[in-house]
């Protein structure tokens, strides 16, 4: 009775995968970091990320990135998790066709998106979609609709859809409230999973920015990279520091989306 | 005109009747157990009455206003389900303050009742739990509290103690009857479990394949199954095959012995064949010869705790009898020799028909 496990070692086997997984992750981060901090043998210096920091042109396209990351989360948000909900309460007998959807955009090439977006909407007959910065938001939300379904979708089975909102709907609320009161705090966590996603890819896409005409961070850094090694080794590291602050500071600001994984769902 | 009135209400899927013309009619401050077994439209007639499912025929009506097409959120409906189904989000007292939340009550209002329907199911010393910190029973609890608190006009459950062991299911069994009396609401209780279902209800109604079999009070379907399927569906039973001896004196032979019943069905002819049913607990020891007596063989002797089921068998036919456990007396063992005595009220007939639905329900014997 009260018999509590022992906390088991880990075998030799694992510690070797985990020290390889390391080495993998690490090693090349490593040399990057110290890549943009020597010159070959010389003297360390913080001259590249000087030369970052010091650059009007880094700062606007790190200001131009963030924003096109957090409208294609808003945006990407209200189209996804409306539909992924609908499916799983009314027609989970869709669930497989939606889902084949949301994966179109990885068999689409980047440069045919963008060339394709261009085509279509660029003549300037196409409303607000033939403005580029709205077409860039809209074809990032496309571009993360994989990451962004999986997520919510799979916040969204570890809870019990349809009686949770039937019991909130016994209780009177009407459908805003039962999204936002339960469907969303109820999922946070998958939410939360899907933003950092989404930031982490917009952050640095290159190929449909390009195309498109725009300055982003994805953009700056490959021009960077182009005419000056060392300094775009040290961009490569700071927009890696950015990402996790980011990601980081949107944990802290949800207030720990992982305390409902813990607790487990209604089941 | 009833409190909540149920008119020729059917849901088909396809050609499937999931609920087929069901009238029912439920008084205020009554509580209804609605029994069947898996895929009987029980609790698809739950649904209706919540207005989860729009039926596809048929009215609901309550308090003399027609609901039928009225969403859930606007029907004043407590709901309780089989999974809890707590907000994960949400303590305990949060869980039991979304109704009135939704609603806009005043806080300090919200904070009372919060507090008092907490203290009625006994947990008031544990509202900031969360749901995962709660055992199934508290969760229940805590769903029970919940569906309460934005005073429903009625209590709908849908088998809200399946998912619970043994003791704690007796316990808030005991614990909603005295609620639901406590607060006089109209309650409808939907189950699979008939000893649940006649401990708790004023009134059941047993459905089967989206029909209503019987109405009645608890007593009335297990004393008096108007139906084989309620027969065979609520308690146990022994079924056995027996011929008309003589119709103006209710007199059949079951396997060559002679016995008496006051429930033969009218017209039937001397030497028809009839189904007769008979409750274990019914039969009892006899000493003496005499009238309606059954003369077997102990065949099996299985312990239940309170009762113990001797297996008899009379020739070509076997049949069961409870008797009450008593440590002071000897119980008959396999091979004795056995006479027993059937009160004539306690044999019941079924025709033909019903004969034959009887024969695909589990009985004993």
């Amino acid at each position: 009775m009260g018999h509590v496990r022992a906390r088991s070692r880990p075998s030799a086997g694992a510690l070797a995968v985990l020290g390889l997984a390391v080495i993998f992750f690490v090693l090349p981060l490593a040399a990057t970091v110290q890549f943009s901090l020597q010159h070959g043998s010389q003297a360390i210096t913080l001259a590249p990320y000087q030369e970052i920091v010091s650059d009007p042109l880094f700062w606007g396209s790190l200001q131009f990135s963030v924003t096109m990351a957090l409208l294609t989360i808003v945006l990407g948000m209200l189209v996804v998790v409306p539909a992924a909900y609908w499916v799983r309460l009314r027609l989970p007998q869709a669930h497989g066709v939606v889902e084949f959807i949301c994966l179109l955009p990885f068999v689409v090439p980047g440069v045919v998106l963008a060339i394709g977006l261009a085509r279509a909407y660029g003549s300037g007959n196409a409303g607000p979609l033939s403005n580029f910065q709205v077409l860039l938001v809209g074809a990032y939300t496309v571009l993360s609709l994989p990451f962004l379904f999986r997520a919510v979708d799979s916040g969204l089975r570890a809870i019990d859809v349809r009686t949770l909102t039937e019991a909130a709907l016994s209780l009177g609320a009407g459908w805003p409230a039962v999204l936002w009161r339960v469907v969303l705090p109820n999922i946070r966590a998958g939410l939360l999973a899907g933003a950092f996603l989404v930031f982490a890819i917009v952050l640095g896409e290159y190929t449909i920015a390009s195309l498109l005409g725009f300055s982003t961070l994805g953009v700056y850094t490959e021009l960077e990279g182009a005419a000056h090694a060392h300094a775009a080794a040290a961009l490569v590291v700071l927009s890696f520091a950015l990402v996790w602050s980011c990601i980081g500071l949107m944990q802290i600001v949800s207030g720990g989306g992982t305390r409902m994984l813990e607790g487990g769902g209604a089941r | 005109m009833s409190y909540l009135e149920l008119s020729g209400v059917r849901q088909t899927y396809g050609a499937h009747r999931a609920v087929d013309d069901i009238d029912l009619s439920i008084e205020r401050s009554e509580l209804v157990a609605i029994l069947g077994p898996s895929g009987s439209g029980k609790t698809t007639l739950l649904r209706i009455i919540g207005g989860f499912v729009r039926p596809t025929a048929g009215t609901v009506v309550l308090d003399g206003v027609d609901i039928t097409h009225r969403p859930p959120q606007r029907r004043r409906m407590g709901m309780v389900f089989q999974a809890y189904a707590l907000f994960p989000n949400l303590s305990a007292a949060d869980n039991v303050a979304f109704g009135l939340r939704v609603a806009r009550r005043p806080r300090a209002e919200i904070a009372a009742r919060v507090r008092e329907l907490l203290e009625m199911v006994d947990l008031g010393e544990k509202g900031d739990r969360y749901p995962h910190q709660l055992s199934g029973g508290e969760q229940q609890r805590v769903a029970l509290a919940r569906a309460l608190a934005p005073s429903p006009q009625v209590l709908l459950l849908d088998e809200p103690l399946s998912a619970l062991d043994a003791r704690i299911r007796l316990f808030l069994r005991q614990e909603i009857r005295r609620i639901q009396r406590q607060l006089g609401i109209t309650t409808v209780y939907v189950t699979h479990d008939q000893e649940e279902a006649l401990a708790l209800a004023d009134r059941v109604v047993v459905m089967n394949r989206g029909q209503v079999e019987q109405i009645g009070t608890p007593a009335d379907i297990y004393g008096h199954p108007s139906t084989a399927f309620v027969a065979a569906f609520v308690g146990a039973m022994n079924r056995l095959q027996a011929t008309v001896q003589d119709p103006s004196r209710g007199l059949l032979t079951i396997d060559g012995q002679t016995l008496e019943t006051g429930h033969l069905p009218p017209g039937i002819a001397a030497g028809a064949s009839v189904q007769v049913l008979l409750r274990p607990e019914r039969i009892t020891a006899a000493s003496d010869g005499g009238a309606n007596h059954l003369t077997g063989t102990v065949d099996e002797v299985g312990f239940l705790g309170a009762t113990v089921r001797v297996r008899l068998r009379l020739k070509e036919q076997a049949c069961s009898m409870d008797v009450v456990y008593d440590p002071e007396r000897e119980l008959p063992r396999p091979g004795d020799r056995l006479q027993v005595f059937v009160p004539p009220s306690a044999l019941q007939t079924l025709h033909d028909e019903e004969a034959a639905a009887a024969a695909a329900a589990p009985l004993l014997g």
